[in-house]
């Protein structure tokens, strides 16, 4: 495919183009909208999402961070749950309860940056990739296969011991990770609605690459993203806990999960809710993204719709 | 046949020599002086300037990887800041315990999982349907370290029927690959239901069965054979994550391999462990999807015909 | 078609199950080796009878929470692969458990002038190969530790080795060092065979592969990063010091819970470094017991005084007071330690309780922190070696948030906290310390102004003169009362000026099972083996 492509007599109006992409979107988020409904599961997930969503906004309502979240309190050390603390106490006295909605916060603040981030930087190297072809995909897709040689988990692990943990380069280093599979779903989806309508038609209309990656291509990709995304964010949670679990993550006293549960082991004889609770929020949380996930690929994936 | 193989093989060479690369470039970001992590905090300025020089530590980061890659084909990945030994000697010492964790994993996995999402299918929207996928979803959502400590806690400080860590018998390899295999086994079990349920809605299954020929042996001989493609590739790209996992899981376990030596190497900056760890979880992972893509060429007849 | 897709399938289903037999192979091959040196000495008769008359008890199993890294006595510093090459080698002078200096390779060691010390060495003390040792094994593995850089600074006084005859040397020392006898008895000065080390590295093989010493165990093998064993030495030369039982096996088992549950279990007979969390259920458990003793740990916090923060003296002062040990030990030790506040462990030579003793008192921090001028607070970053360290990290951090100040943790691994504590690019650091039986091995380190941002354990950085003053005299001199005169000023001093802030000492312990007995425990944790029996 050229990328200068010639000025042609047949054009369209910008007009005719807005009203072309206005039709497209409504639509698009319209049968989303109607597939989900129909999946239990995902309406379950969505629920879930947002109580969460909800949950770590208004945390500091909730709980306040310096007072409760992080300052011990001697007294009240390895309390097993009781009203006053529903979930228990840690070893220094903080009420887990308050730790695993800060750590909530925390979760959602590391996924929705880090899939940000991967979906950003994939996203653009996989649509100008796909979009362009020839020598440029071939080189930028053999970087990405290289990439995705290596397991997710090992390369986040790479980064963060060789720049140190903190929750930046924790952040960075699962965005790393997933961005080749950013890259290679855009490029397949530009790869197959290239060449369609819409887009001869923009080209015809004499708009730049540029204009088109971004205004008609990457619009159109909305669908395999989302679900790509939801997907990833899950990953995201597990990586990120993981890697705290192990000490190469966020570093104390913020309330991550994995964090919590590495404390919490060397008290699993005795105080086993201090490996239980963190886990349970981890799971609940990773389900409902899965969840939202499949629901999504359900309602947008037109193969597997019967 | 042996020409897809071997184009396979081929393929594999700058793969890995690019992964070594990426993960070269990683590790060269460590800050701290190896020389001064081999020498000791007591070292002289001028014995850490001969090590550097001996060392090649100097050297720009090309000539470096160059020296790297040709020490990787002549079998060496260097030495141990910490023990000052062969870094493929302390590898090897512990591969045999990872991949008897991996492969005990995904053995697991294929066990359980194959046949419960056999029976999905077939029964579709049964209760043994729904049970089954909500309890895929769950494995998927679990982190195999966390799942490890609820199993030490209930199989081992509680019930005492099993080892909480170490290796050497059969009692202790079945708390770590259960941890392990459990998420791969919900993503397995997940994409036999599926392609299975794609397989039985198929024409020529409809048609054996119209004939009189009973369910099961439909199955075994029809669909069977077709619903192993999406199942060896996903068990294929699972084994990765379960490499990955395996760091994990093997600290959380004690088990002494590969993945728990590069987390301790992490951790004392033992910088040409890391990278020789990684490495060589990255050529194993790369070769079981070399393995996976010649069963599938073998399966699939659409390569076969392309080499044939 | 068919049978080929079947037999690729049955292919990689075999490779895979042959993978993990080959894997259960390995171990099965590897370990006859212990179990048949191991079985005929607890499970036959006859052998059982033999260990009566011998009085020999069976092998020991000891668990230990890192790996050895090498079993050369030159190439380490560390107390893990210590704790067996202290028991394959010997050094010329031994420290007993009376804290006196005592002839074992060496019989008498005499200053012959200021710089010249004469050894005599023990006669017919034999290597594990069968040599007998000369004044040429002596002098090669003291030069080979010379060019050590693990373990050389310690012989740094010794300038020349001489031979005089077979079994005499002249060592000539820079001056009357106070340091030498202690250097001698270093774990890491052992004597190695000369001839089969010089033949065993010149063919390119590592000496810790095969290691040979003349200690009252030799090698039998080691799996890395699983167990390592040694056995008895038939031939050892000091009859006090021999082993009572016939062999030791030390496993590494790194994850804590791990370790006590292999006691619990009677997997292992004892465990080294017990950890805080489990000293309850363990002495609640009558098939067990622990054993305590006062350690020369140091628990520590080095504010960096040469720094833009805490050059600051009263500013030093004021975080002093925020220090509140007793949540600290109960935090991060569940209370097995003793607040200090001397720069020193409490066990160690050289300490003493400091004159001034700050306290936890926030009220007075606020008020100094005025003095200082910083009223509104500041912020500062603590660097913290180990996830341990980091409960007591956060203690400080929720105290100092009280009288606002804001306290950045930052945890790191052991070299990049060298690299930045020891390069003085910190604010504070903390660590833990374990003193050794020579003071000097500690204030030096710790104090020495030529140190300061040379990469080493100088991480208060003190840039004023009287503690390097005090250390020199501490050295100069011999009777112990005296130079502890100077150590007690140097601890006076250092609390007074909140030069370091040191927050307890740890408890040492080690949990046995309850027939096993007559471990000789150090609180420099360099404890004996060889009288470990096992009742059965």
């Amino acid at each position: 495919m050229k990328k200068e492509s010639k000025k042609n007599d047949f054009q369209l109006s910008p007009e005719e183009m807005e009203i072309l992409k206005k039709y497209k979107k409504r639509s698009f988020l319209a049968e989303t909208w109607r597939g989900l409904r129909k999946n239990k599961g995902a309406v379950i997930g969505l629920i879930i999402i947002a109580l969460i969503a909800f949950v770590a906004i208004f945390a500091d309502l909730l709980y306040d961070y310096e007072e409760v979240v992080i300052m011990p309190d001697y007294s009240a050390t390895l309390m097993s749950p009781s009203l006053e603390h529903p979930l228990g106490t840690d070893e220094f006295g903080r009420d887990v309860l308050a730790r695993i909605v800060h750590g909530a916060r925390l979760s959602m603040e590391i996924a929705l940056l880090s899939t940000a981030f991967s979906l950003s930087v994939g996203g653009i190297i996989g649509a100008y990739s796909g979009y362009l072809g020839g020598k440029f995909d071939a080189i930028v897709m053999r970087i990405m296969d290289i990439f995705l040689a290596i397991p997710n988990m090992l390369l986040a692990l790479a980064i963060v011991a060789a720049l140190g943990p903190n929750l930046f380069n924790l952040i960075l280093a699962i965005a790393i990770s997933d961005v080749p599979r950013f890259a290679r779903i855009l490029r397949s989806t530009v790869l197959s609605i290239k060449d369609s309508e819409y887009i001869e038609a923009s080209k015809a209309a004499g708009a730049r690459t540029t204009t088109i990656v971004f205004r008609e291509i990457i619009p159109n990709c909305i669908a395999p993203i989302i679900v790509q995304a939801s997907i990833v964010m899950a990953a995201a949670i597990i990586i990120a806990a993981s890697l705290s679990f192990i000490g190469l993550g966020v570093q104390p006293p913020a309330p991550e999960w994995g964090a919590m549960l590495s404390s919490g082991r060397s008290y699993m004889r005795e105080y086993n809710y201090l490996v239980l609770f963190p886990g349970l929020a981890i799971v609940i949380t990773v389900l409902a993204f899965n969840l939202l996930g499949d629901g999504l690929r359900d309602a947008l994936d037109p193969r597997l719709k019967r | 046949m042996h020409r897809y193989i071997l184009k396979r093989l081929v393929q594999l060479i700058p793969v890995i020599l690019g992964v070594v690369l990426i993960i070269f470039l990683i590790m060269d970001l460590t800050p701290g002086d190896p020389a001064r992590m081999v020498l000791g905090n007591m070292a002289s300025e001028e014995a850490i300037a001969a090590f550097r020089e001996e060392q090649g530590l100097n050297d720009p980061l090309p000539i470096r990887y160059l020296r790297y890659v040709f020490d990787m084909l002549r079998g060496s990945l260097g030495t141990s800041y910490r023990s000052s030994r062969p870094v493929i000697d302390e590898l090897l010492a512990r591969f045999p315990a990872t991949m008897q964790l991996a492969s005990a994993s995904i053995i697991f996995a294929l066990v359980i999982s194959v046949p419960i999402g056999i029976v999905s299918a077939l029964k579709q929207n049964s209760l043994f349907d729904t049970v089954g996928m909500v309890a895929a979803l769950l494995g998927i959502a679990m982190p195999a370290f966390w799942l490890g400590l609820i199993l030490i806690i209930s199989f081992s400080l509680k019930l005492d029927w099993l080892p909480s860590s170490g290796s050497g018998s059969f009692k202790h390899l079945i708390l770590p690959a259960v941890a392990n295999g459990v998420s791969c086994a919900a993503n397995i079990a997940r994409i036999t239901r599926s392609s299975m349920l794609e397989i039985i809605r198929q024409d020529y299954i409809r048609t054996a069965k119209s004939k009189g020929i009973g369910k099961m042996k439909v199955v075994l001989k029809h669909a069977m054979g077709n619903c192993w493609i999406p199942v060896i590739t996903v068990a294929g790209l699972q084994f990765g994550t379960m490499l990955g996992g395996t760091v994990i899981i093997e600290n959380v376990f004690a088990w002494n391999g590969v993945g728990d030596f590069l987390l301790k190497s992490i951790s004392a900056k033992d910088t040409p462990c890391v990278l020789g760890g990684i490495v060589m979880f990255t050529v194993v992972f790369s070769v079981v999807n070399l393995l996976v893509d010649i069963v599938y060429a073998f399966i699939d007849p659409r390569i076969k015909a392309q080499y044939q | 078609m068919k049978h080929l897709k079947k037999f690729m399938l049955l292919v990689l289903a075999a490779a895979l199950v042959l993978s993990t037999f080959a894997a259960c192979g390995g171990d099965v091959q590897e370990k006859p080796q212990p179990s048949t040196s191991q079985e005929p000495s607890t499970g036959t008769e006859s052998t059982g009878t033999e260990t009566e008359t011998t009085g020999l008890s069976r092998i020991v199993v000891i668990a230990q929470n890192n790996d050895l890294t090498t079993l050369d006595p030159h190439q380490h510093n560390d107390l893990i692969s210590g704790n067996v090459t202290r028991m394959l080698y010997d050094t010329l002078i031994r420290l007993n458990d009376k804290n006196e200096y005592v002839p074992c390779l060496a019989q008498s060691w005499e200053y012959l002038d200021k710089n010249t010390v004469e050894l005599k060495l023990t006669p017919d003390v034999q290597f594990h190969d069968g040599h007998v040792m000369t004044s040429e094994d002596v002098k090669y593995s003291l030069e080979r530790q010379k060019a050590s850089s693990f373990c050389g600074y310690l012989l740094d006084m010794i300038t020349a080795i001489e031979i005089v005859d077979e079994l005499t040397l002249k060592l000539t020392v820079v001056d009357e060092s106070a340091a030498l006898l202690s250097s001698l008895a270093h774990q890491c000065s052992s004597i190695l065979p000369k001839e089969y080390t010089e033949k065993l590295e010149g063919e390119g093989k590592a000496f810790s592969d095969a290691p040979c010493g003349t200690g009252p165990y030799k090698f039998d093998y080691w799996n890395i990063g699983d167990e390592c064993q040694i056995v008895r030495f038939e031939n050892y030369f000091d009859e006090a010091y021999a082993a009572k039982n016939e062999g030791l096996k030390f496993r590494y088992i790194a994850e804590d819970n791990s370790r006590v549950i292999a006691l619990e279990t009677g997997e292992v007979d004892m465990i080294l470094r017990v950890p805080s969390t489990s000293v309850a259920s363990l002495e609640g458990n009558s098939d067990v017991k622990v054993l305590r003793f006062e350690s020369c740990d140091l628990n520590y916090i080095s504010p960096n005084c040469s720094g833009p923060l805490f050059s600051n003296e009263k500013l030093r002062q004021a975080i002093a007071h925020c220090i509140d040990r007793d949540a600290m030990i109960q935090v991060q030790c569940n209370g097995n330690a003793v607040p200090n506040f001397a720069p020193i462990g409490i066990a160690a030579i050289g300490y003493s309780e400091p004159a001034t003793k700050r306290e936890y008192d926030l009220e007075k921090a606020k008020q100094l922190l005025v003095e200082a001028g910083y009223p509104d607070g500041f912020e500062f970053t603590l660097s913290v070696w180990g996830d341990l360290n980091a409960k007591s990290a956060q203690v400080l951090q929720a105290a100092c948030q009280q009288i606002g100040v804001k306290v950045n943790i930052e945890i790191l691994d052991n070299s990049s906290m060298v690299d930045k504590c020891g390069g003085a690019k910190h604010d504070a650091g903390m660590d833990n310390w374990t003193a050794n039986s020579e003071p000097d091995n500690t204030y030096r380190p710790w104090f020495s102004r030529e140190l300061i941002g040379a990469g080493g354990y100088n991480w208060s950085c003190y840039p004023g003169e009287e503690i390097e003053a005090l250390m020199e005299k501490a050295l100069s001199v011999t009777d112990p009362a005296e130079r502890q005169s100077y150590y007690t000023q140097i601890n006076d001093f250092v609390a007074e000026h909140a030069v370091v802030w040191p927050l307890f000492s740890a408890q040492g312990m080690v949990a046995t099972r309850s027939n096993v007995d007559g471990i000789q425990l150090y609180p420099t944790m360099m404890h004996l083996f060889q009288f470990v029996t096992v009742a059965e």
